[in-house]
């Protein structure tokens, strides 16, 4: 089913000396099948993805099945079709406030420049009134959007909202459709080249409205399959190691770029530069109390208070730390692969 | 079943199609009079145990209340969606975007179906042309080519409209020709033996003995514009019904979801309830006739 390279030999050679390590703590299923959802964004653990190397680690069979949006994301795991999946901190935390089961294993990134308001025509904030402005609805771009509204003291009724996924807005934005739109790369990078951008996550993040992507399981499989998640979240934690490490290696010719681009239909040369729009924490600094220690529950129940204030969810929790845990990266990092 | 009746161009027909659906309306009245229980009740009692069912799975919490809010929560939440709204406006600016389109859609159809029908059932040459094109475009689900009108108009009201009329065009275009096809020669004969023009005929002949059928055919367009309507909010939409659906399904607030649900049903009830009243004002014969 998979070509095997001389790269896959040695993952698999890696990931023998891995199961021979791990065989004395856990009992890895190779019968098991994990079912994750991903969405086409330039991040680091594209590449394990791209390489088989979360099958090598987990030894089950991994069915990846893509997502546009988090909001989506969240309704298959709701329906029990996913078991981990990839979203964003505002469907994140509106799928918290409705009390879904589920928690949140690892941190990807802190949003920076991936994710901006680009604008045709437009030069000054205030000229959106009236304007029609593209996001993708629940999404990290959605709550960025209206935080970044209220900082310019615009009413969001006076403009119009349209609900689009990432694929959608790129056409509507070769249409002339849209005048606006707040979106993510690799669309962000595609409509930059005929618009200016107005605001990125990183301003929205110091206007008080910071994001965040994740990783989330369904608190089914987690009790079900403890060590396979472990072993998930320290494959993704490598990624973002290697990545950290030596960021420069990742370079446009690098196989790394090559990869992501051949997952995200972001292009191959523009790769670095993407990858640069996330700030990605390493296991340990989300293990700490700035992050899944408890700075990541307070963010969401700050996104949930501004989703119940916009009106968008009925009501908020008091308290978040249910469906955030450091338990995960803690466990990963005992895991030596 | 007017439809299929009326398809035939023999006068004896429809004669036999009246007298059938008499004597059809009369059985079930004399049944009636038998019968303890009216129906009516019976639907309501039907009403009022699934809303007892649904009362008791969700106060028994047997399933979460994100996928089945409690009768009372669904309440509250059309309560706030009256008074505060939901993504940016209230249920009422949603009905009435969403009332907008379905009903500007029907004006488009009948604008172009009318002529058509006519056309079609009067006409050999324009029977060959418009009839293959009426037969394509029936069986298409609206889904299907929902896509290619995005593409072609665009993600604006005109690609909503033009979706929930193209839906909508095929029944109404049936039923004129169907219509106009079922009105019998001898009232045509009568009239011209009077010495009226085909204008005349066509006005004061063939515009009222095919109004029912076109009636039909308009309660008909109606009722798939209305389920077009939803599929068409979904892209691009920033206020209606069905993108209120959307929406609230995105943010698992489920009982947006179920008062939405609610309120297309009882709009479209109370369409139905406006074509029926129609149908005995314009062609208060048929009513008559079932009436007897």
């Amino acid at each position: 089913m998979i070509s095997i390279s001389r790269r896959m030999l040695a993952m698999l050679a890696l990931a023998g000396g891995l199961s021979a390590a791990l065989s004395a703590t856990s009992s890895f299923a190779a019968d098991v099948t994990i079912n994750i959802g991903y969405q086409p964004i330039v991040e680091p653990s594209r590449v394990p993805q791209a390489d088989g190397t979360y099958e090598a680690a987990t030894k089950a069979k991994i069915n990846w099945k893509k997502f546009d949006g988090g909001a989506d994301v969240i309704a298959a795991i709701a329906s029990g079709s996913l078991d981990i999946g990839y979203v964003g901190s505002s469907p994140l935390a509106a799928a918290a406030s409705r009390e879904l089961p589920i928690e949140t294993i690892a941190l990807v990134g802190l949003i920076g420049e991936a994710e901006a308001l680009a604008a045709r025509n437009i030069s000054k904030p205030q000229d959106l009134v009236g304007k029609k402005i593209a996001t993708p609805f629940v999404s990290t771009g959605h709550y960025s959007l209206l935080t970044a509204l209220k900082h310019w003291n615009i009413d969001p009724k006076s403009v119009q909202i349209l609900n689009l996924r990432p694929p959608e807005i790129a056409a509507a934005w070769a249409r002339g459709d849209i005048d606006a739109a707040y979106v993510w790369d690799p669309v962000l990078a595609e409509i930059k080249k005929s618009g200016t951008v107005l605001a990125t996550s990183e301003d929205v993040a110091k206007w008080g409205g910071p994001t965040f992507d994740a990783w989330i399981v369904s608190k089914d499989f987690a009790t079900k399959h403890p060590d396979l998640v472990a072993a998930f979240v320290k494959v993704t934690g490598n990624a973002t190691a290697a990545y950290r490490a030596n960021p420069d290696a990742w370079n446009a010719s690098s196989p790394q770029a090559e990869k992501i681009a051949r997952l995200t239909g972001a292009k191959q040369e523009e790769v670095p530069a993407l990858l640069k729009g996330y700030i990605f924490p390493t296991l340990e600094e989300q293990a700490g109390t700035e992050l899944l220690g408890g700075g990541t529950a307070k963010a969401v129940a700050q996104t949930s208070e501004f989703l119940k204030e916009q009106g968008k969810i009925p009501a908020a929790l008091s308290d978040y730390s249910p469906y955030v845990s450091n338990r995960w990266v803690k466990d990963a990092a005992k895991l030596s692969f | 079943m007017t439809l299929i009746t009326d398809a035939k161009d023999d006068p004896v027909a429809i004669g036999i199609d009246h007298a059938s659906s008499g004597a059809r309306s009369a059985t079930p009245s004399v049944r009636a009079k038998r019968r303890a229980v009216p129906t009516l009740v019976i639907s309501l009692m039907t009403g009022l145990v699934l809303l007892a069912l649904w009362w008791g799975a969700s106060s028994a919490r047997l399933v979460s209340p994100v996928f089945l809010p409690s009768p009372a929560a669904v309440a509250a939440s059309f309560w706030s969606l009256l008074t505060v709204g939901f993504v940016d406006s209230t249920l009422l600016q949603h009905v009435g975007a969403s009332l907008g389109r379905v009903l500007a859609a029907l004006l488009v159809s009948i604008a172009i179906g009318l002529p058509v029908g006519i056309l079609i059932s009067t006409s050999r040459v324009a029977r060959g042309i418009l009839d293959p094109l009426v037969e394509f475009l029936r069986p298409l689900p609206p889904l299907a080519y929902l896509p290619l009108i995005i593409i072609w108009a665009g993600i604006g009201e005109a690609s909503k409209v033009t979706v929930i009329a193209l839906s909508m065009l095929p029944p109404i275009i049936l039923s004129t020709s169907a219509g106009v096809r079922a009105v019998p020669q001898d009232f045509i004969n009568a009239a011209r033996s009077f010495g009226a023009s085909r204008s005349q005929i066509l006005l004061s002949v063939i515009a009222p003995a095919s109004t029912p059928s076109i009636l039909t055919g308009i309660r008909i367009a109606l009722g798939t514009g209305w389920s077009t309507l939803v599929a068409a909010e979904l892209i691009a939409a920033s206020r209606g019904l069905g993108f209120m659906i959307q929406s609230g399904a995105q943010f698992l607030v489920t009982d947006v979801v179920i008062v939405g649900i609610f309120v297309i049903a009882l709009i479209a009830f109370g369409l139905e309830w406006l074509a029926r009243a129609a149908e005995r004002r314009f062609v208060p014969w048929i009513a008559r006739h079932e009436g007897k």
